[in-house]
């Protein structure tokens, strides 16, 4: 994590909180006076006053109706010597809101505090600290600095009076050095925040605990924030609960992956209160942290790792010595093919174009991610070893990388290479199953495992395979025709290059989805992979399997056939990059208007007969 | 004096107390068993009165009947601690009918059952008396004065019993058995059912020599008695039967009979030889080799024989095969017999024969002289295929390997080749499957036999090649005669390569037999070339332990190694750098328990095949221990000493990249068996 990214979504959130938290009809108002009391327990201060009655861990500090005489928070030393009396504000300190707001008044309330009172008695010096969570002008300044000359240097004959001012970017400051910890975070989150805070530290990305408990707990936690009437400042609140995230994991190995896990869950969340909401705050906020903070820290983290991602066999798993590990290497290179696959995407719909350089910069960076990807796939075979039916998200997504800058040589190279691999396991001489049907890891592992398929596992039909065959469609007729062939005549048939079957191989049912008409509504909430509808290729006749163009002939006429009869509409306002992480995320099938409207056009109506 | 009345006392009540509680027929039947002993008791005593009085046993065996008492009260075995005092008391025993009968009332005081125990029973006296011929000798007499006080009704029942006995001790009194035959002769009809019920319990068991020898004695004995046997098998069908008749038959017409008797056998033997059904016309052809055992046969019987058998029926042809073979496996066949047998065998044996009579021919070949293995070669070639799952075939033709290679390695090398062409396939399948050929393969080693193992490498076809490659990987060779390499063409280099890419070996074996091509890489093309030293990159990741262990001990010869190494070194580098990188580090939900899954899975096999293959485990009964680090055990009355659990392990390098890059691996197999195809075909083109 850059330092730049940190302080700008520190201060984003920090500029976003009201004064004081409150509870209102809206919703919870996130103040930064929880943030300036955790401050001053991280300095080891005692509180003196506060400005609400503190909770328990999973409620809301309540706000003391009592007039404060300026003194919103009151911390005193260990040695009992040093009186902190903090004035805040939510106003950026400029002229009009110097008396306005209570500026003048407020200090000049708090500059002289009670020391007779309890606990105060053996003050030698009080400081007034004035923290608003917004910026100044020179006037403000200016008022601020004669303002405080009138008030004196001292409060009775021995006590020292000192003044500071704390804006927003002394507060980011301050929070940045002593306040990464989930403290930061309102009150009503702290507990169950730190409780991830540690399984983050403890768990590797990826394990069962990580799976079946950390990711439970952060979607809870993501659902307590962005709740009904969520706001920006909940947004704003996302990235800095990363920050810490990323803070307190510092350790854990797996980290690095682990963090983009949860960060995603995070965006898809978020994506999902925009979607709800006519705010256009709201709405820039979450585009904001999706390009900003979750796309640049992806970009940033394979910026730092390009030279490794074409390192020979560098994804490869060696822990069992077993095939397990060539199913593990096969999940793990599958990941990063679509982290990569959906930074890809995003450069493409989301760079600007406006004019040649930024055309240039935007072609730059999507050959950048085209070429980690490219030898992503050169170096590591399990690159090549889809074992779900579901992985054509990620297949998709090396398919929309090389073809969005034209790559047809690398589109061929790849679904030939991938052919091949697919067709070793096909015909069964390597103890790896064929694709999943059913979509359940477990189901590939316990027939990795026990050398037996378990009775649930599926390999008798597949999307996956048609999704290959329209991505051809995307080639020169004759690439696309000798893919075409080699797909459908070796693996969905199951015979060799002769004709002959392969071993007991049966054909398999072809299969495409549409998704319910509501989809764009679903797809961040929900997998979708009961809903919709199926539509089965019928195998082909021996007449119509002679060659590659023929057999094309018929998946066009289909292609064409399935597109005029369920027309599938994208969701507004949703990038393309985000409606495919929602997919990956929640084992939703790609609505295959993804590639069609590319690879074919626009739907033509189509004529009465 | 008191204590003993009341022992008494206490003796009776319970004895009294035990009887109350049998059933009524077990009750009759002790009723029975107590007034045979009171007559023949009486009958004793009448026989002792007309006779000088005899000490008791009691005075003249006290080891014998101490060994009795402890016999039938159960006790442990323990070895008779004076055994020449004990083999003079058994003496004077056998020397003495009215002695043994005396000994089998002390076994039996209830009297004899008729039944299984009696053997049993006789059979543990045998163990105790010391395994000698005495012993065995005073077992069958025993077994010979029950048979005698027996009346012949209840004779035949306890012999008929003899089946029933449990192993070992059915095996034991085969052996004792012949004195029994010797003595006393049974009635036919009961004979001929008798015998052959013992050669149906025998089975497949090698431990039956006693039997056969105690039926060729009783022939000898009792020809007369032994005819009538026969007579009574005439229409013999089943197996035993017809081994049985076979015996007798062949035993008889060895001896020197008196005229009448040898015309009523001739007439027999026709009788037999003519049969309309196949059971007697069996009889007769299978009775020549006890003749041919007893020195007896002469090159017209074989000739006759022989022509019988061509002239007989398809079945009648395969067994004669094997008849023929154990015909001339006797010691006392004549040099003209066996040479024509020999001969005829040559000229009739082929690969369309049926697993039996391949097996009767290669157990033959196994078993002839050494001056006459070069035509048992011939034979054991002539009968290829062997199909792997014929075990007992390929045990023999073990036996015929092992035994050439001892006397002469040219001929060894040379069947050795020549078997591999005939059968290489089925024969590398059988040296896959564990423990077989470790007799071969122990006796190979150390042996001049590189050049043979490369020639068979560096063969036209794939199976032999394959052969080949197994040899060299398991008889750990390192090298192939230099004039070999330099005979072979470009395509012959590289029909081994391909092969070698499509079979699996072990690292340090792969790692050798790339480093014997090394020299011979110049001859090849370029593409080539290049593909060799692929396969020197893939091997040294695939095996970084064995591989690279084999080439770093030869990379001073081989620049081409050094540079193959230094690319793998810079592999392995970037691979420790991603590793820190944790690119790779994230866990997948559910492999952790696949992994177990598999592992558990694999130890089961590992157990299992460990299991199998084991000597030790065959023989042993196992045990899982629940606890402890030491075990002891409790067996005959005695405790062990407590011994500490040892443990073993064995290790091997695992090819990486199997795991790695499956599918890859699979397509280069597959690309190999293309280019091994292509270069056939090439040639075949040529030859056309």
């Amino acid at each position: 994590m850059s330092i730049d990214v940190k302080t700008s979504f520190l201060t984003y959130y920090i500029r976003s909180l009201a004064e004081r938290t409150r509870v209102e009809k809206k919703g919870t108002k996130f103040g930064f006076d929880w943030i300036i009391y955790n401050l001053a327990l991280a300095e080891d201060l005692i509180p003196h006053r506060l400005s609400f009655f503190r909770g328990g861990a999973d409620e809301i500090s309540k706000t003391k109706t009592e007039a404060e005489f300026g003194m919103d928070a009151a911390f005193v030393s260990r040695d009992g010597k040093l009186l902190k009396v903090f004035v805040l504000k939510d106003e950026p300190l400029n002229n009009s809101t110097w008396t306005k707001n209570d500026f003048d008044a407020d200090l000049r309330r708090a500059a002289a505090p009670d020391l007779e009172a309890n606990g105060l008695k053996d003050i030698s010096e009080v400081r007034i600290i004035l923290a608003y969570n917004k910026d100044e002008d020179q006037t403000g300044t200016g008022l601020f600095r004669r303002h405080t000359q009138a008030l004196g240097t001292k409060v009775g004959d021995n006590v020292q009076l000192k003044f500071e001012r704390w804006n927003l970017t002394r507060l980011t400051e301050e929070v940045k050095e002593k306040l990464l910890t989930p403290s930061l975070l309102p009150q009503r989150f702290f507990s169950l925040f730190s409780y991830i805070c540690s399984q983050f530290a403890d768990f590797r990305h990826g394990s069962d605990e990580w799976t079946n408990q950390l990711i439970p707990n952060w979607r809870r936690f993501l659902t307590d924030l962005l709740s009904e009437n969520a706001d920006e400042r909940a947004v704003r609140l996302l990235p800095v609960a990363l920050l810490i995230l990323r803070e307190q994991g510092s350790r854990n190995p797996t980290s690095g992956t682990g963090w983009i896990d949860l960060a995603e869950w995070a965006m898809l969340s978020a994506w999902r209160v925009h979607q709800e909401s006519s705010n256009r705050g709201l709405g820039l906020a979450v585009f904001h942290i999706w390009v900003d903070f979750y796309l640049a820290e992806l970009e940033r983290y394979y910026e730092a790792r390009g030279n490794e991602l074409g390192a020979r066999d560098g994804l490869d798993v060696n822990r069992a010595g077993s095939y397990v590990d060539s199913v593990v290497s096969a999940v793990v290179a599958f990941w990063h093919i679509a982290r990569l696959g959906i930074l890809a995407i995003s450069f493409a719909e989301l760079l600007p174009r406006g004019d040649k350089t930024e055309m240039a910069v935007r072609e730059q960076a999507m050959q950048k991610v085209a070429d980690w990807l490219a030898t992503l796939l050169t170096a590591n075979p399990a690159a090549l070893r889809p074992l779900l039916d579901l992985h054509h998200i990620e297949l998709f997504l090396i398919w929309r990388t090389f073809w969005q800058l034209a790559r047809s040589n690398d589109i061929f190279a790849w679904l030939l290479g991938l052919g091949n691999c697919l067709l070793v396991r096909r015909a069964g001489t390597t103890p790896l199953p064929f694709l999943e049907g059913g979509n359940s890891l477990t189901s590939v592992f316990e027939a990795v495992a026990t050398g037996d398929r378990p009775p649930e596992f599926c390999d008798q039909s597949s999307m996956l395979l048609l999704c290959i065959l329209e991505w051809c469609f995307s080639l020169p007729f004759r690439e696309r025709d000798r893919l075409v062939e080699l797909y459908y005549k070796q693996l969905v048939l199951g015979r060799d290059s002769k004709g002959q079957p392969l071993g007991d191989a049966q054909p398999i049912d072809l299969l495409a989805w549409v998704p319910p008409e509501n989809w764009g509504k679903k797809v961040l909430v929900k997998g979708l992979a009961d809903e919709g509808e199926s539509q089965s290729f019928e195998t082909l006749g021996p007449d119509a399997v002679q060659d590659g163009s023929t057999i094309a002939r018929h998946f066009e006429n289909f292609i064409r056939k399935s597109r005029s009869a369920r027309k599938t509409s994208l969701p507004e306002g949703l990038p393309i990059s985000v409606v495919v992480l929602a997919c990956l995320k929640h084992r939703s099938p790609l609505p295959a208007e993804l590639w069609r409207a590319s690879i074919f056009g626009a739907v033509a109506e189509e004529s009465s007969p | 004096m008191n204590s003993e009345i009341s022992k008494t006392f206490e003796s009776k009540r319970r004895t009294r107390a035990e009887l109350r509680a049998l059933p009524f027929e077990e009750k009759l039947r002790i009723l029975e068993r107590l007034r045979e002993d009171l007559i023949i008791g009486l009958a004793g005593q009448r026989k002792r009165g007309d006779k000088p009085t005899r000490e008791s046993p009691s005075t003249t065996a006290p080891l014998l009947l101490d060994l009795i008492k402890k016999t039938t009260g159960h006790e442990p075995r323990k070895r008779a601690e004076s055994e020449s005092a004990l083999k003079v008391e058994i003496e004077a025993a056998l020397a003495d009918p009215e002695r043994t009968a005396d000994l089998v009332h002390a076994l039996f005081p209830n009297g004899v059952p008729l039944a299984p125990d009696f053997f049993e029973r006789v059979n543990d006296l045998h163990l105790r008396l010391g395994w000698n011929e005495t012993s065995k000798r005073l077992a069958g007499a025993l077994l010979d004065s029950a048979i005698g006080q027996l009346n012949g009704e209840k004779g035949e029942t306890l012999l008929a019993a003899l089946p029933r006995v449990g192993s070992p001790g059915f095996f034991q009194t085969l052996d004792y058995l012949g004195f029994l035959l010797r003595e006393r002769e049974l009635r036919p009809q009961f004979a001929a059912n008798w015998f052959p019920s013992l050669v149906k319990r025998i089975g497949n068991d090698l431990a039956s020599g006693g039997f056969w020898k105690a039926l060729e004695a009783y022939c000898e004995v009792h020809p007369q008695n032994a005819v009538e046997v026969l007579r009574c098998l005439a229409a013999t069908r089943d197996e035993e039967q017809i081994s049985v008749a076979a015996c007798v038959l062949g035993t008889l017409r060895s001896l020197d009979t008196d005229p009448d008797l040898r015309s009523i056998l001739a007439a027999t033997e026709l009788e037999f030889s003519r049969a309309a059904t196949p059971g007697p016309r069996a009889v007769y052809n299978r009775s020549w080799i006890h003749t041919a055992w007893r020195g007896k046969m002469e090159k017209a019987d074989l000739v006759a024989l022989t022509s019988r058998i061509s002239g007989g029926t398809p079945e009648e042809r395969e067994q004669g095969f094997g008849i023929i073979c154990r015909v001339l496996l006797s010691p006392l066949i004549p040099p003209d017999c066996f040479d024509f047998g020999m001969a005829w065998l040559k000229a009739n044996v082929s690969s369309s024969l049926s697993p039996v009579p391949k097996y009767h021919i290669i157990d033959f070949a196994a078993q002839v002289r050494p001056r006459c293995r070069s035509g048992a070669a011939e034979l054991v070639l002539s009968v290829q295929p062997v199909l792997p799952e014929h075990k007992g075939i390929w045990q023999r033709i073990e036996h015929f390997l092992v035994d050439l290679l001892e006397d002469d390695l040219s001929a060894f090398k040379d069947v050795l080749v020549k078997f591999a062409r005939a059968n290489a396939a089925s024969w590398l399948k059988v040296l896959k499957t564990g423990r077989e050929f470790e007799w071969l393969l122990s006796e190979m080693r150390g042996r001049d036999v590189a050049g043979v193992v490369g020639q068979l490498v560096f063969d036209e076809t794939p199976q032999c090649r394959k052969l080949g490659l197994f040899f060299f990987d398991d008889l750990d060779l390192a090298a192939v005669p230099k004039e070999l390499l330099e005979r072979l063409d470009e395509r012959r280099l590289a029909l081994a390569f391909y092969e070698s890419q499509r079979t699996s070996l072990h690292a340090a074996a792969n790692a050798r037999f790339l480093i014997v091509l090394i020299p011979s890489i110049d001859r090849m093309d370029s593409a080539m070339e290049d593909e060799f030293y692929d396969e020197l990159v893939l091997q040294l990741k695939n095996y970084p332990g064995g591989c690279r262990d084999e080439f770093q001990r030869r990379l001073p010869e081989f620049p081409i190694l050094q540079k193959a190494v230094a690319e793998v070194d810079a592999y392995f580098d970037q691979l420790k750098t991603v590793r820190e990188s944790g690119l790779a580090a994230m866990e997948v939900a559910g492999a952790l328990q696949a992994a177990k899954l598999h592992a558990r899975r694999f130890s089961r096999a590992v157990a299992k095949s460990a299991e199998e293959m084991s000597v030790f485990a065959k023989l042993l009964k196992k045990v899982q221990l629940l606890y402890g680090q030491q075990w002891s055990t409790f067996h005959d009355d005695t405790l062990s000493g407590p011994s500490s659990l040892q443990q073993f392990s064995s290790s091997v390098e695992m090819p990486r990249m199997e795991f790695i890059d499956p599918e890859g691996m699979n397509l280069r197999r597959y690309h190999a068996s293309v280019k091994i195809r292509e270069l056939c075909s090439t040639t075949e083109e040529r030859t056309k």
